[in-house]
């Protein structure tokens, strides 16, 4: 299973799927109550303001977790 | 309105500038005569950037294949809808929203955003902005890739590349919650935050890594390992827990 782009290599025994992400409103309800619920943490690194969002989004060391800018204060 | 634009698919995100785009115009947007049937203006809060989004076709060209610089990058949003195109159901102004925004059209590193009210969900008000822009994508990714895609059942094996990741560690959790055991691998400084964040382990056999109950392996790839190119490779597992 990969996001990232096409497999190199299919599997000999097996399926390999590439697949492109879709906005699900019941999907995005179901991972929203998991967060509050406590069922699921999220992974949030580095967040920066929009007028930072260059620096933010071309980071010279690795980041952890995802980056998030913040349109509004 | 303030946004983050890039022109040349060749500069990556370096060639990323904060300037200044025409503002959505409501007043088109819920007439008849635009082609926005079914979308809605949002006030962005709090926007995500996905990693090699400037490599994807959809952010230079439209569906007809039109260039479509400059184009504005990041399609994971959460915000505030400020205005409804003709025809939009289910959404109102003034209503918290998060979601993905279409690929091919101007994204979410702006104060507003055009989207279809389709794409969006309902931002409960006890979760934040941030957290809402933060687990549309790496949520919908790993909710897709295991249950869509995957077709996950309780008792079957999960190899998570990458598990202390923002989608990693979404697939972690989620395929944990599913009932699959879940086998991720990662760098080793970050163990910690798949222990902590993810939880990839919770009843962990030190003595036999391969086939505990329900629980979860840790496999540290080595730096050779990560910086060949080709099908993933790892180093003999370095600590188990």
């Amino acid at each position: 299973m990969t996001v990232t782009g096409p497999p190199e290599a299919r599997p000999a025994h097996g399926l390999a799927v590439d697949f492109v992400v879709v906005s699900v409103p019941d999907q995005l309800g179901e991972i929203a109550q998991r967060v509050r619920d406590g069922r699921l943490r999220t992974n949030i690194g580095h967040v920066a303001p929009i007028d930072d969002a260059v620096a933010a989004l071309n980071p010279t060391q690795r980041v952890a977790g995802k980056t998030i800018i913040h349109v509004r204060p | 309105m303030k946004a983050i634009v890039v022109t040349d698919p060749a500069a990556g995100t370096a060639g990323m500038k904060l300037t200044q785009r025409p503002d959505p115009d409501a007043a088109r947007l819920a007439s008849l005569s635009g082609a926005s049937y079914g979308d809605v203006i949002v006030e962005v809060h709090a926007s995500g950037f996905t990693g090699n989004e400037l490599e994807w076709p959809s952010t230079w060209t439209d569906r007809l294949g039109c260039d479509r610089t400059p184009s504005i990058p990041g399609h994971e949003l959460a915000g505030v809808v400020t205005a409804l195109g003709y025809g939009t159901t289910g959404l109102s102004v003034g209503q918290r929203v998060f979601g993905l925004t279409d690929w091919t059209r101007d994204g979410t590193l702006a104060e507003y955003v055009v989207v279809e009210a389709r794409n969006l969900a309902p931002l409960p008000g006890d979760v934040d902005f941030t957290v809402g822009a933060g687990i549309a994508m790496t949520g919908l990714t790993a909710w897709q890739g295991l249950f869509e895609h995957g077709r996950l059942r309780a008792g079957q094996s999960v190899l998570v590349h990458g598990a202390a990741g923002a989608v990693g560690s979404m697939v972690v959790q989620l395929a944990r919650e599913a009932g699959a055991y879940v086998i991720g691998t990662g760098r080793t400084d970050h163990r910690q935050t798949a222990l902590t964040s993810a939880r990839t382990c919770s009843s962990i056999s030190t003595t036999m890594p391969w086939k505990t109950s329900a629980g979860s392996t840790w496999f540290s790839m080595s730096s050779e390992a990560r910086s060949r190119s080709g099908p993933p490779a790892w180093s003999e597992p370095e600590e188990h827990w």
